[in-house]
C-alpha cells in the first residue's frame, strides 16, 4: 500500500468524525504530515531490524592465500619446469592461479594469473602471456602490452626452498 | 557465601528473580508513564468538545491502571525483594547498606505516589477539574522521582563508576556513567508503554462519533519520543558499558565460545526487534484507528513484554559473572577477598557462614560445594545447565579445569582446596550417571602431578 | 454527445442532436455548412466496424462502482488504478474481498490460529532460504556448524527456523482441534477439512525431512529409527524405506534425497494445497459456530475482513515474531556432535514431540504386537479423514455429540501420549 493510499484512507475514514466534531481541514493535513513522519520512522526502524539479515548475507572475507606464514606453496610448477631461460608455466597457490616464468635474462618471476581486464586466468603461451577471454597480452614483466587489460598483472615474490617453489606478496604490495 | 544457596531446580535462582523482575519492570514503567498519560489526557479532554466522554474512557484507563500497577506491581515488587535476598544475600545487603538514604527516599515517594493515585481515582467526578489535573500531574512527578532514585541503584550494579569497595562513595555510585542514558531510555519507554495501555483500554470502545479514532491516534502518538530517540540513546548507553562487555556484545553475533556467549547479543536483538514492531504497530493504528481490537492491543502488550525481556536480560547478562560489576561475584564471592593471598586456597565449606557439616570427599561434600559455589548461576540440567556444559569432562580434566576456570571464560575464580575440586568433579560425574569417588580423583590427580613433574612435560589443560 | 458518437452512428442527424440539447436563445444557431465542416470532408469517415475496433474491445469497461471507489481520475493512483482495471477484469474480485466479512463472537480467537500458522510458514520460507545460502548437502554438519559458529546471526536464524517449525506444527494441531470442536468440517466444507489434513501431513513430512539435514547424531539416529519403523510396515515397507534412504542405511545419500524434498518438493506441494485450502475458505466464507448461527440476524456482528480484521491480525504476527526471537535467545537450538554411524546412539534419544505418539505406541506394543501398535496409530488419520462424512447434520444430532466426545478422547489421548513420551 502506498502512503498516498494510507493518507486517502485516513481522510475517508476520519471524515465522519470530523464532520461531527466540526470538520477541520487543518487536523486532517496535520495528521497526514504526522503519518509521513511515523512512516519514515517505521521504515528506519525496520532497517534496524533487518540488520541481522544484512550481516548474515554480507560478503565473507576471502581467506588470505599466504596464510600465517606469509607465503604459499606453488602447486603444479616445479623448479625444473622453469629452469631454462624463457620457460614458464601456469600453476596455483592457495585457491588462486599464478604464472611462474624465467625471463630470457634468467630471472625467476611470478604473477597472479588473474587478468586485470575481466578476471579470466591468463595463460603462459611460450613467448608471452595471453588471455583467452578477450585477447589481452602481457610481456614477461607482467606489463599489459596489447588488448584490453588496463593494468599490469599483480607481481608475486617467488623463491625456491627445499626443491619446491613458494610465492609471497611483494614488498611493493605490502607498502601499498 | 552467606546463607545456604537457594536451590531452584531447572530454572535456577537467578531465573526466578528474572521472571518476577521482567513482569515487574513492564508494570513499573507503565505506572510512571501512565501517570503522564493521565495528566496529558486530562488537559487534552478539556480542549475537546466531547471531553466528558474522553474522561469516561480515561476513568476506565485509570481503573485498569490502578488494578494493574498496584496489585500486580506490588506483588511482583515484593516478590523481587523476597527472591533477590535468597538468590544473593550478600549483594542485597550491599545495596541496602550502601543506598540506605536512597531507599528511604524511594519508599516515601512510593507511599506518596499511592496516596495521590487513590485520591485521583476515587475523586473522579467529585474533585474539581483543576484538582484532578493537579493530582494527576503531581502523581507523575512523584512516580518519576521514584524512577530517578531506583535507576541510580540499578545502573550502579553494572557500571559502578567512581565507586569502589574502599571509598564507598555513594554519590559516585549513584550518578554513575550509565545513570543518565538509562534514565532517559526508561523515561521514553514508559511513555510508549503508557500509550499501549491506552490502546488496550480504547480497544473496547464502540466506534461512534470518531471518539475511538481520536483516542487511538492520541495514544499511539506516545510511541513517538521513543521511536525518535531510542536508537541514539541506546548507542550512548552501549558506550558506557564496560569495554569487555561491549566487546562481547559486538562480537556475539557469531557463536563465540561454542555459541554460548552470543546469548547476550541475541537478547539485545530481541529488544531491538520488539522496539521496531512497537513503532510499526502504533503506526498501523495511526493509519487504521478504527480497526483496533482487544486481541491486537494485547498482542502489542506482549511485544512490549518481550522487548523488556530482551532488554533487561541483555543488561543482566552484561554483568556476568558479577552481581556488582568488578566487586562482587554472582556466587557472593568478593573480588577483593579472592585477590588476597591464600584466601582461595582455604577449604571452601569452612568459609561459608552456614556450614552444612559434611565429611570431606563424600558425595555430600561435592553436592554442597556445587550448591554454594556454582548453583547461583548453573542449574543441573535446566537453564545454563551444568550437565550439557560438562559433556566432555573426565574426572581429571574437570578437576584441573576448576582450578583455572576464571581464565577459561565467564566463571569467577574457584575458591577451595584440591579436595573441594575433587569433590565437585566427582559430583558432576555422578550427574552424568558415572560413579567416580572424590578420593579416587584426588589420587589420580596426585599421580598425574608426579608424572608431569618427573617427565617435565607440560600438557594443555583440557577445557 | 461527442463527435465520436455521431461518427459511430451516422443515422443520427447532427443538427437534430444540437437542437435537442441547446435550444438556448442566447446562442446563435450554428449554420449547417459550419456543422458539416466539423465532420470534415477532407477526411474519410471511419467505418463503424473500424470504430468499434478502435474503441477497443481489448479493454474492459470499468464498472460504475469501481469508478466511484477508485481515487479521482486526475491523480496518479487514480490513473494507474483505472489503467489496471481496464486491462484486468478483476473488479468483481476486489468487490468480493472488500465485502468479505468475518463473524465476531467469543470464539473469534480460535479463528486466528490458522493465520498464525500461515505467519510461521512465511517465517519458515524466509529463514529457510537464508539458511540455504550457506548450507551444503555434501558437507551437511560442517556447513551447519559454520552457520552457527562463524556466520553473523546464523545461529539466530537457525534457532528461529527451529522454533518456527515447532510452533507452526503446534498451531496446526490447535487449528485442527478447534476446527474439529466447532464442527467446521460439516458440509459444505468437507474439502477444506481434507486439504487442511493434507497440509498437516505435508508439514509433518517437512519436519521429518528437515530434521536430518544438520547431520548431527540426534538427527541421524532419529531418522534411522523413523525409517526403520516405516520398514516394518507390511508389504511395501522395505521397498519404501529403501527408496527413502537410497540404500540399506541412512547415509549422506539420504540427505541427497531429503534435501530437495525439504526445500523444493514439499514446499511446492504445501503451497499448492494451501492455495486450494485458502481459496475454499475465501469462496465459502469462514464457518460460523452453531451458537453464532442460532442468533437472530440483528444480533450477529461482523468484522470487515479488509481492513478491520486484517489490521488486528498484524499485531498478533508481530507478537509471534518477537516471541520467535525471544525463544531463540532463551533456548537456542544447539548443534550436537557430528553423526557417527558407528557410534552408540546418544542417551535419551527421542523423536520430535509431533512424532511422539507413534514412538510411544511402538514402545507400548513390543515384539509381535508391534503391527497392532502401528495399525492403531494409522487409525488416527483415518478417523480424522472420515469424520466430515459421518457427522453431517446441523444442528448437532446424536452423531455430532459422539464426534465431540471422540474428539475429546482423542485430544486427551494424543496429549497424554506425547507428554508421557517426553518425560519417560
Amino acid at each position: 500500500m502506498t502512503d498516498a493510499d494510507k493518507a486517502g484512507e485516513v481522510r475517508r475514514s476520519s471524515g465522519v468524525a470530523q464532520n461531527e466534531v466540526g470538520g477541520r481541514q487543518g487536523v486532517d493535513r496535520g495528521r497526514r504530515r504526522f503519518l509521513w513522519v511515523t512512516g519514515g520512522l517505521g521504515l528506519a526502524w525496520l532497517g534496524l531490524a533487518a540488520y541481522p539479515i544484512y550481516r548474515y548475507l554480507a560478503p565473507r572475507p576471502a581467506p588470505d592465500p599466504f596464510g600465517e606464514e606469509g607465503r604459499a606453496l606453488v602447486k603444479k610448477v616445479s623448479p625444473a619446469d622453469v629452469a631454462a631461460p624463457g620457460s614458464g608455466a601456469n600453476g596455483s597457490y592457495g585457491q588462486r592461479g599464478c604464472i611462474v616464468l624465467r625471463t630470457p635474462e634468467g630471472e625467476l618471476r611470478a604473477f597472479d594469473s588473474k587478468c586485470t581486464h575481466a578476471g579470466c586466468n591468463v595463460n603462459f603461451a611460450g613467448d608471452r602471456i595471453f588471455c583467452h577471454c578477450h585477447g589481452g597480452m602481457y610481456d614477461f614483466g607482467g606489463k599489459n602490452v596489447a588488448g584490453p587489460p588496463p593494468r599490469p598483472l599483480t607481481p608475486l615474490r617467488v623463491f625456491e626452498e627445499n626443491g619446491v617453489l613458494y610465492v609471497a606478496p611483494t614488498d611493493r604490495k605490502q607498502e601499498g | 557465601m552467606n546463607y545456604p544457596v537457594w536451590d531452584v531446580p531447572f530454572l535456577g535462582a537467578g531465573m526466578v528473580v528474572a521472571i518476577i523482575a521482567i513482569i515487574h519492570v513492564l508494570i513499573s514503567h507503565f505506572a510512571i508513564g501512565g501517570g503522564a498519560l493521565l495528566f496529558v489526557a486530562e488537559l487534552w479532554s478539556d480542549r475537546q468538545p466531547d471531553g466528558e466522554r474522553i474522561r469516561e474512557w480515561l476513568h476506565k484507563y485509570a481503573t485498569f491502571f490502578l488494578v494493574y500497577t498496584t496489585v500486580f506491581g506490588a506483588m511482583t515488587g515484593v516478590g523481587i525483594w523476597f527472591s533477590i535476598q535468597l538468590a544473593s544475600p550478600e549483594g542485597t545487603s550491599l545495596l541496602i547498606h550502601q543506598f540506605v538514604f536512597a531507599w528511604a527516599i524511594e519508599w516515601v515517594l512510593f507511599l506518596v505516589e499511592l496516596t495521590l493515585l487513590y485520591l485521583y481515582y476515587y475523586g473522579w467526578r467529585k474533585n474539581s477539574r483543576r484538582l484532578q489535573v493537579a493530582l494527576a500531574g503531581l502523581y507523575f512527578v512523584i512516580a518519576w522521582g521514584s524512577l530517578f532514585v531506583i535507576n541510580g541503584i540499578l545502573t550502579f550494579m553494572l557500571t559502578p563508576g567512581g565507586w569502589t569497595i574502599e571509598n564507598r562513595d555513594m554519590a559516585a555510585g549513584f550518578f554513575n556513567p550509565g545513570y543518565l542514558p538509562s534514565l532517559l531510555i526508561r523515561t521514553l519507554v514508559m511513555f510508549l508503554v503508557a500509550g499501549l495501555g491506552g490502546l488496550l483500554v480504547a480497544a473496547r470502545l464502540e466506534e461512534e462519533g470518531g471518539l475511538k479514532e481520536r483516542i487511538v491516534v492520541f495514544c499511539s502518538r506516545w510511541v513517538l519520543p521513543a521511536a525518535l530517540l531510542l536508537p541514539g540513546l541506546s548507542y550512548w548507553y552501549w558506550k558506557t558499558l564496560p569495554s569487555n562487555t561491549a566487546r562481547l556484545m559486538a562480537a556475539g553475533a557469531t557463536g563465540l565460545g561454542g555459541g554460548r556467549l552470543e546469548v547476550m547479543t541475541l537478547f539485545a536483538v530481541a529488544a531491538g526487534v520488539a522496539g521496531t514492531l512497537l513503532v510499526l504497530g502504533s503506526l498501523l493504528y495511526q493509519v487504521r484507528p478504527r480497526a483496533l481490537g482487544v486481541a491486537g492491543a494485547m498482542a502489542l502488550f506482549v511485544v512490549a513484554q518481550i522487548g523488556f525481556l530482551g532488554g533487561e536480560f541483555a543488561r543482566e547478562l552484561a554483568r556476568k559473572p558479577y552481581v556488582i560489576y568488578d566487586t562482587l561475584y554472582s556466587n557472593s564471592l568478593w573480588k577483593h577477598k579472592a585477590a588476597e593471598a591464600g584466601y582461595r586456597q582455604q577449604p571452601y565449606l569452612s568459609l561459608t557462614r552456614w556450614d552444612p557439616d559434611v565429611v570431606p570427599l563424600t558425595p555430600q561434600h561435592g553436592e554442597w560445594a556445587f550448591r554454594l559455589q556454582c548453583a547461583s548461576c548453573h542449574t543441573r540440567s535446566g537453564y545454563r545447565g551444568i550437565i550439557p556444559r560438562t559433556e566432555s569432562w573426565t574426572p581429571l580434566s574437570g578437576f584441573k579445569w576448576l582450578e583455572t576456570m576464571d581464565q577459561q571464560g565467564v566463571p569467577p575464580p574457584f575458591v577451595g582446596t584440591a579436595e573441594d575440586r575433587a569433590a565437585i568433579s566427582s559430583y558432576i560425574q555422578s550427574l552424568h550417571g558415572k560413579n567416580v569417588g572424590a578420593a579416587e580423583i584426588l589420587a589420580e590427580a596426585q599421580a598425574d602431578g608426579r608424572r608431569r613433574s618427573d617427565g617435565g612435560e607440560t600438557r594443555e589443560v583440557m577445557p | 454527445m461527442t463527435v465520436d458518437d455521431t461518427r459511430r452512428d451516422p443515422g443520427i442527424p447532427v443538427a437534430a442532436g444540437r437542437e435537442e440539447r441547446s435550444p438556448d436563445p442566447r446562442f446563435v444557431p450554428i449554420p449547417p455548412e459550419a456543422e458539416e465542416r466539423s465532420s470534415d470532408p477532407r477526411f474519410v469517415p471511419i467505418p463503424p466496424e473500424a470504430e468499434e475496433r478502435f474503441s477497443d474491445s481489448r479493454f474492459v469497461t470499468i464498472p460504475p462502482e469501481a469508478e466511484e471507489a477508485l481515487p479521482p481520475a486526475d491523480t496518479v493512483t487514480g490513473k494507474l488504478g483505472r489503467a489496471f482495471f481496464r486491462r484486468l477484469p478483476v473488479w468483481p474480485l476486489v468487490e468480493f474481498l472488500s465485502k468479505k466479512k468475518v463473524p465476531r463472537h467469543r470464539h473469534s480467537f480460535w479463528y486466528t490460529i490458522g493465520s498464525m500458522a500461515l505467519f510461521f510458514l512465511v517465517v519458515q520460507i524466509v529463514t529457510g532460504v537464508l539458511l540455504m545460502v550457506y548450507y551444503s548437502p555434501s558437507q551437511p554438519w560442517s556447513s551447519v556448524q559454520r552457520i552457527v559458529m562463524e556466520i553473523p546471526f546464523g545461529g539466530l536464524l537457525r534457532s528461529i527456523h527451529h522454533w518456527s517449525a515447532n510452533l507452526m506444527l503446534l498451531a496446526l494441531f490447535v487449528h485442527l482441534f478447534s476446527t474439529f470442536f466447532m464442527k467446521a468440517y460439516r458440509p459444505p466444507r468437507e474439502l477444506t477439512w481434507l486439504t487442511g489434513l493434507a497440509l498437516l501431513g505435508t508439514t509433518m513430512f517437512l519436519g521429518f525431512s528437515g530434521y536430518l539435514l544438520p547431520w548431527d547424531d540426534l538427527s541421524f539416529f532419529a531418522t534411522r529409527v523413523g525409517i526403520s519403523e516405516l520398514e516394518k510396515m507390511p508389504l511395501l515397507g522395505t521397498w519404501i524405506a529403501g527408496l527413502a534412504r537410497g540404500g540399506p542405511d541412512v547415509t549422506v545419500d539420504t540427505i541427497g534425497r531429503f534435501y530437495p524434498l525439504h526445500v523444493v518438493v514439499l514446499p511446492l506441494l504445501l503451497l499448492a494445497v494451501l492455495s486450494v485450502h485458502l481459496f475454499f475458505v475465501q469462496v465459502q466464507g469462514v464457518s460460523e459456530p452453531d451458537s453464532f448461527r442460532a442468533l437472530p440476524p440483528e444480533q450477529k456482528r461482523y468484522h470487515r475482513f479488509f481492513s478491520e480484521y486484517l489490521v488486528n491480525e498484524i499485531p498478533i504476527w508481530m507478537a509471534l515474531a518477537a516471541l520467535l526471537v525471544a525463544l531463540s535467545a532463551l533456548f537456542p537450538r544447539v548443534l550436537a556432535p557430528e553423526a557417527d554411524p558407528a557410534a552408540a546412539a546418544p542417551e535419551g534419544i527421542k523423536p520430535e514431540w509431533y512424532f511422539m505418539v507413534p514412538f510411544q505406541m511402538l514402545k507400548l506394543f513390543p515384539g509381535s504386537l508391534e503391527l497392532l501398535g502401528m495399525a492403531l496409530t494409522g487409525l488416527i488419520p483415518v478417523l480424522f479423514l472420515v469424520v466430515p462424512f459421518v457427522d453431517r447434520s446441523v444442528p448437532a444430532d446424536r452423531r455430532g455429540r459422539v464426534a465431540t466426545r471422540v474428539g475429546v478422547a482423542f485430544l486427551v489421548y494424543l496429549v497424554a501420549m506425547t507428554v508421557w513420551g517426553m518425560v519417560s
